[in-house]
């Protein structure tokens, strides 16, 4: 006889506490009466403390007893020996979009694994154990841990090899901790991976085929124009051609062109923005023409919506000239009139802007000239790869108290800065027409980072067209406090922004498109944009390494665990338990006794 | 309810009769004289001739002697009404004993009833209120001895109609939560006189320490104590205080509550009514 649980054994401890329980219980003989309303209310408190009596072998008694027992039995888990024979089998199976290449005989690689699988759980006992866990960025656990055969027959049924690359690793650490000492680990994939530990085997069902893919696709827009980027990579095997198709949303080709691929060479193809697209809609990329891995052989781009910083220049004309200048010179920007709308505002200083919209003030005064040495505040943006060596500085008007120094020179205060809600306020104190500023390298850089800042800060990703897994970040409208991401199965999940209106995605896991919606302050959510996610990772469609191998684990302990109890073990002590304490709940009553 | 001695009712009722109130009964012709002038042979008063007397009824011995016109009037002779409302509710079942003497009592006034002359009208208070020997004279006999206790309204059941001006003796152990004074308002309306013979054993009247008990009441309802002196005492402030609210409720209407111990038996009971004048002695 084995214990599963020793110390369920202390559950014994219940069996001389009920006895003495029914030792000290007191039992009223049950009497008669005509006129129970003579005795008064029951007494709030009994007139004496108990005392021992003879123990009475009442049906509760037993039951009770009987109770613990059956608990003592479920807690303990008592079973013969023939339950530590159980094998237990972890299997981990490598569940990157590599393995849906089809080999030469027609065969993917996933269906050659599930079948590997398939037929390793198959060499069980009916009573053995399996685990299985799928790989990708973060593993997945479908089968157990220790669940029985026909369980993981089943878990394997559904099992797909539908996540981006990934490292194996994580899977391999987590297969080792369910699995402990006494479990057989395998690897079920298309190749045999480097510096595996020795004590977990390997069933590679892969072959190595040249493949070739698309490796990155974007929709550019810059001051250029736009325009469809893609690279493409060959890998493995002979040059071979391949022709890049591109599609409208219809099936429409609108672009297409004949490439001749060297491997293990990428090559860059750019395509001119097909037109009559709109802001929003999707055209398909194709590489068309034999390959063993179609996965990465398409990519859908959505015509991205320009980010233009529109700015409104609200200064006398001496000043606003420079300003103009300096603007133009940035292709993101637009100048609007001061009356319109604006992300950023130059000047205008006598009432604050709305929210969502920048300021920025020029303050002149008599402030003495400077000629440096310039302390710009490391790390902002705004005076990035700004170099003010060789600039007269003249005619400050000082800055705000509560404004937070950007630039300085001796005591005074250049340029400041603070935060209005998600909105910055600068104020700039210089005379533009006296400073030689405005003549210098450095006043188009400075402007260019104010608006490259501002466009940094309008709400929505820099790029609707992600790969899997890139990490985002991006602001959120004035007016939300999170995002909802609906990916392409459904899955609905919520991201918080910060306290400066940003959130920031981890990475999109499946490819597709993901519908954002924005959850405003009051509760509602409504939809923003979309998302479009591409599996485009060219160590995916690298396959130079697989290989058809078997290795067994270098440790074999035997794969002897304990078997955890079946169901009947489980549920016997449990029902004799609810049947006792149900006894002993009605029989106690009616025995007299309290 | 357990058998009545009929025997021993009728032992007891050659020795002793009703003591009923005439004054209460003012018509109907029976076997007892009445309060007021009718027509018996007892002498009841004079009082002047006015026009329209029964010129049978003169005194012409007063009228030889005074010249008065003067009417000899006689007392009348009244059958009251007697109404025996029996108890027949699970307590009074509790003990055996105490249902068969509170059966006998009943049957004893229904006899004595009789005996007088009269109709006694006998009704049983279970579930609810039911008129026993409604089929005919002496039919309350068969009545009683089949009836059962059930039940746990007892006299505050519906009450039935009862007779105005009846007599009405209540046969109970008198134990309703409510007190005297309810079933005196249910059953008193109307009544010539009304009295409660009170039937409970020893052990309600005075119970002894028991120790830790489940008392549980026969008619629902149950206390788990440790029935100590304390509480015994208790038991009998509260008794007196519901034996006062029931002598409360019937002063100036009758005997009043007469307590019969069931342990003591029949006859020492029909001594007990006959100290509170309930019953009298028969002459001869």
């Amino acid at each position: 006889m084995i214990l599963g649980n020793p110390l369920g054994l202390l559950a014994l401890l219940a069996l001389p506490a009920i006895v003495a329980l029914h030792c000290f219980r007191r039992r009223y003989r049950a009497r008669a009466v005509t006129g129970l309303f003579l005795y008064g209310p029951p007494p709030a408190v009994v007139a004496a403390g108990r005392t021992p009596r003879r123990l009475v072998q009442a049906p509760s008694l037993w039951l009770e007893l009987l109770a613990a027992l059956a608990a003592t039995w479920w807690l303990c888990d008592p079973h013969l020996a023939d339950r530590e024979r159980a094998a237990h089998l972890v299997l981990v199976l490598d569940s990157s979009r590599a393995l849906q290449a089809v080999a030469t005989d027609g065969v993917s690689a996933e269906a050659r694994a599930r079948a590997a699988a398939e037929a390793l759980i198959a060499g069980l006992a009916r009573d053995d154990r399996v685990t299985v866990v799928a790989s990708g960025p973060a593993p997945r656990l479908i089968a157990g841990p220790g669940a029985r055969v026909a369980a993981a027959r089943v878990a394997l049924g559904r099992w797909q090899a539908d996540q981006p690359w990934h490292e194996i690793d994580d899977a391999l650490a987590l297969a080792q901790s369910l699995g402990g000492p006494g479990a057989r680990t395998l690897l079920v994939g298309d190749r045999l991976p480097p510096r595996l530990p020795t004590d977990i085997g390997v069933t590679a069902v892969g072959e190595a085929l040249p493949t070739s893919g698309l490796a990155d696709a974007r929709w550019l827009v810059d001051a250029s124009g736009e325009r469809v980027a893609l690279r493409v990579l060959a890998q493995g095997g002979e040059p071979r051609a391949r022709r890049l198709v591109l599609r409208d949303g219809d099936g429409v080709v609108l672009a297409e062109r004949d490439l001749s691929l060297v491997p293990g060479q990428a090559q860059a193809v750019v395509f001119a923005a097909p037109s009559g697209i709109a802001v929003g809609a999707a055209i398909e990329a194709m590489l068309l023409g034999p390959d063993p891995l179609v996965a990465d052989d398409r990519a859908r781009l959505l015509r991205p919506e320009p980010r233009l910083v529109r700015i409104a220049i609200d200064l006398p004309e001496a000043q606003a000239k420079p300003v103009r200048a300096a603007v133009a010179a940035v292709a993101e920007a637009v100048v609007v009139e001061p009356a319109q709308a604006a992300h950023l505002r130059i000047g205008g200083a006598a009432t604050p802007p709305p929210a969502g919209t920048w300021r920025l003030r020029v303050s002149e005064g008599e402030a003495p000239p400077a000629i440096g040495p310039f302390l710009a505040r490391a790390g902002d943006p705004l005076l990035a790869d700004v170099d003010l060596t060789g600039v007269l500085w003249s005619g400050g008007g000082g800055t705000p108290a509560d404004e937070e120094p950007l630039l300085i020179a001796g005591d005074a205060v250049l340029l400041s800065a603070r935060r209005q809600g998600r909105d910055r306020w600068l104020t700039l104190a210089c005379s533009l027409p006296r400073s030689t500023l405005i003549r210098h390298p450095a006043w188009p850089a400075l402007i260019a980072n104010l608006v490259a800042a501002r466009r940094a800060a309008l709400p929505g990703p820099a790029d609707a067209n992600l790969l899997v897994g890139q990490p985002l970040r991006f602001p959120l409208p004035a007016d939300a406090v999170a995002a909802t991401v609906i990916a392409p199965d459904g899955a609905i999940t919520t991201w918080r922004a910060d306290a400066s209106g940003v959130i920031e995605l981890p990475g999109l896991r499946q490819p597709g498109a993901h519908a954002v919606g924005a959850l405003t302050t009051d509760g509602a959510t409504r939809a923003w944009l979309t998302l479009q996610a591409n599996d485009l990772d060219p160590r995916l469609a690298d396959l130079a390494a697989c290989a058809t191998a078997t290795t067994a684990p270098a440790e074999n302990a035997g794969g002897q665990v304990e078997r955890s109890r079946g169901g009947l073990a489980h549920l016997l002590p449990l029902i004799a338990l609810a049947l006792a304490a149900l006894g002993a709940w009605w029989s106690f009553p009616r025995e007299g006794g309290a | 309810m357990p058998a009545w001695s009929e025997a021993a009712v009728a032992a007891t009722a050659r020795r002793v009769r009703l003591a009923l109130d005439p004054r209460r009964r003012r018509f109907g012709a029976g076997n007892r004289l009445g309060a007021g002038p009718g027509a018996s042979l007892e002498f009841h008063d004079h009082r002047a001739y006015v026009a329209g007397d029964d010129l049978r009824h003169l005194d012409w011995g007063v009228y030889a002697r005074s010249d008065q016109l003067v009417l000899r009037r006689h007392r009348v002779e009244v059958s009251p009404t007697v109404e025996v409302l029996l108890d027949a509710s699970l307590s009074m079942a509790a003990d055996p004993a105490k249902a068969a003497l509170a059966a006998t009592l009943a049957g004893l006034l229904a006899t004595l009833a009789e005996a007088d002359g009269t109709r006694p009208r006998l009704w049983a208070f279970a579930d609810d209120a039911r008129r026993l020997g409604a089929a005919g004279a002496g039919a309350w006999r068969g009545d009683l001895r089949n009836l059962r206790c059930a039940g746990v309204a007892g006299f505050l059941a519906r009450p039935p109609a009862l007779a105005p001006g009846s007599e009405r003796l209540l046969v109970s152990d008198g134990l309703v939560a409510s007190g005297g004074a309810a079933v005196a308002r249910a059953l008193g309306g109307g009544a010539g006189r009304i009295a409660l013979i009170q039937v409970l054993c020893r052990a309600e009247l005075a119970p002894e320490p028991l120790g830790a008990v489940r008392l549980e009441d026969v008619e629902g309802g149950a206390l788990d104590l440790v029935h100590d002196q304390a509480v015994v005492s208790a038991y009998r402030e509260r008794l007196a205080r519901h034996q006062a609210g029931w002598q409360a409720a019937l002063s100036g209407r009758g005997a009043g509550v007469v307590t019969c111990v069931v342990e003591d038996g029949l006859d020492a009971a029909v001594d007990v009514l006959s100290r509170a004048g309930v019953l009298t002695a028969r002459a001869g």
